[in-house]
């Protein structure tokens, strides 16, 4: 399902236009962006957690060059599914 | 900040943000994320512009472990959700630290330091040659007396003891470079005459020269052996400075050590230089001829400096403890002098200052000043 399906999905459940939909999905993943942005965690029940996570700087390695590099430390965005989606698709 | 945020609570910012009234938010939301995962039943694969990709991965099976029994077991292949996040969301998230980029670590710099300090460490090695044949010198034209506490200034050791063992040491390797440099040395004895003695000083330069030739190529083979090569070669130099000048001044008197002398430079010339043997033998060559003046009269003056200096001190070592017992004399501290250097020159031994320190009551050693009287005490060893 790409971008497109999703919308049209979403806007047929909501009961508006897809320019109506594409609009508040946009100020959907803002509002989201914004929390994790402050560190904070978006927890939806039957779904999961999104999350930010730290990553420390780490040394990585060209393996054809040999040349070594310095990784610097990262904020990266993190989803977490819960245990009844996990266990959803498991099999 | 670290706040845990619910579906109700991202409702409500929802419905401020986008102005929808709370239950459209609601309606809004839910079906988000009902959708979010009917899109992944269907097709494994949901994908949100401006947020990323949900999408269920496989996982093949594996073998594992039980920790509590030590059993094999195969963990079966499954199915797994992921999210991929958009590059834009990335991008928001990592902003504290986007000013971070990843650098090339430059290992060639590390060996770069490494062969520098090596190179440093040769230098004084060959610059040290100097001061310490110098020294000898004067210690043998003074038939060794006592010349083990005068030596000690320039030394620089830590005890006396090994001091002593030091200048012992290097006695005997003077002795033995004495048997080495034989045929160099009968040929100085003979020399009475100045034209013989000319030609000694361009034949055993050359001398030198040859082995620093010899030595050269052996030493681009491999850093540890030029090191080692190169510290043989400092201490055959060495030797030749110590052995030949004693030996000149016992047998030929002293103007004959013109000649060790002006042997000693070109020696030392030609390891620092160490880069063109062709120069290197020119200079060995012609240097002494043309200079041997001004460095003779400089060994001398060193050779005068030390025997005067001797004549007031006391020798004293640090192994016993002193009394003191009146003082030897008043001295003004001149600029830039320390309690170590007056100890120096009054004992013979500059760890000895803590007796000037106590006997003068200073409270700061460090704090001397120019032109400040100090009282030398008389030390006396401690039965």
């Amino acid at each position: 399902m790409n971008n497109k399906e999703f919308v049209a999905a979403l806007a047929k459940r909501c009961g508006t236009t897809t320019a109506d939909a594409t609009d508040t999905i946009e100020s959907f993943v803002e509002v989201i962006t914004e929390c994790l942005k402050e560190n904070d965690q978006v927890n939806i029940s039957g779904f999961g957690v999104l999350e930010v996570k730290m990553r420390n700087e780490r040394v990585s390695v060209n393996p054809k060059t040999g040349q070594r590099f310095l990784v610097p430390p990262k904020i990266v965005p993190a989803f977490r599914p819960s245990s009844k989606l996990k266990d959803k698709f498991k099999d | 900040m670290d706040a845990k945020l619910n579906h109700s609570d991202i409702t409500a910012l929802l419905a401020k943000k986008s102005k929808l009234s709370g239950a459209k938010a609601e309606v809004f939301t839910k079906a988000f994320f009902d959708i979010i995962i009917e899109g992944l039943e269907k097709d494994g694969l949901v994908k949100i512009n401006g947020l990323g990709t949900f999408k269920v991965t496989d996982v093949a099976s594996r073998e594992s472990v039980n920790v509590n029994t030590g059993e094999k077991f195969e963990i079966k292949g499954h199915k797994k959700l992921t999210f991929l996040p958009a590059d834009t969301l990335k991008e928001k998230v990592n902003k504290p630290f986007a000013m971070f980029e990843p650098v090339e670590i430059d290992d060639s710099y590390v060996d770069d330091s490494n062969s520098g300090t090596t190179r440093d460490e040769e230098e004084p090695a060959s610059d040290d040659v100097l001061p310490s044949a110098i020294e000898t010198v004067a210690e043998n034209t003074e038939n060794a007396v006592e010349p083990v506490i005068t030596a000690t200034p320039i030394e620089n050791a830590e005890t006396p003891e090994p001091v002593v063992q030091e200048v012992e040491e290097e006695e005997k390797t003077v002795s033995a470079a004495n048997k080495v440099k034989e045929p160099v040395a009968e040929e100085c004895a003979i020399a009475a005459a100045p034209a013989e003695r000319e030609q000694t000083t361009v034949v055993s330069p050359e001398k030198t020269a040859k082995e620093t030739t010899v030595t050269e190529p052996v030493k681009k083979s491999g850093k540890g052996k030029k090191i080692a090569i190169a510290l043989l070669v400092v201490l055959l130099i060495a030797l030749l400075a110590i052995s030949v000048p004693s030996l000149l001044v016992i047998l030929a008197g002293k103007k004959t050590t013109v000649v060790p002398a002006a042997k000693i430079e070109p020696a030392i010339a030609a390891t620092v230089t160490k880069t063109d043997t062709a120069v290197v033998d020119k200079d060995s060559v012609t240097v002494p001829v043309a200079m041997p003046e001004p460095v003779a009269v400089y060994t001398f003056e060193l050779v005068e400096e030390l025997a005067n200096k001797r004549v007031g001190a006391v020798t004293v070592g640090d192994t016993l403890l002193y009394r003191a017992n009146g003082s030897i004399e008043k001295h003004i501290v001149a600029e830039n002098e320390t309690l170590t250097r007056i100890a120096l020159k009054y004992y013979g031994d500059k760890r000895l200052w803590p007796y000037i320190v106590q006997y003068n009551r200073l409270s700061d050693p460090n704090g001397l000043n120019k032109g400040m009287e100090l009282e030398i005490p008389r030390l006396e060893p401690v039965k």
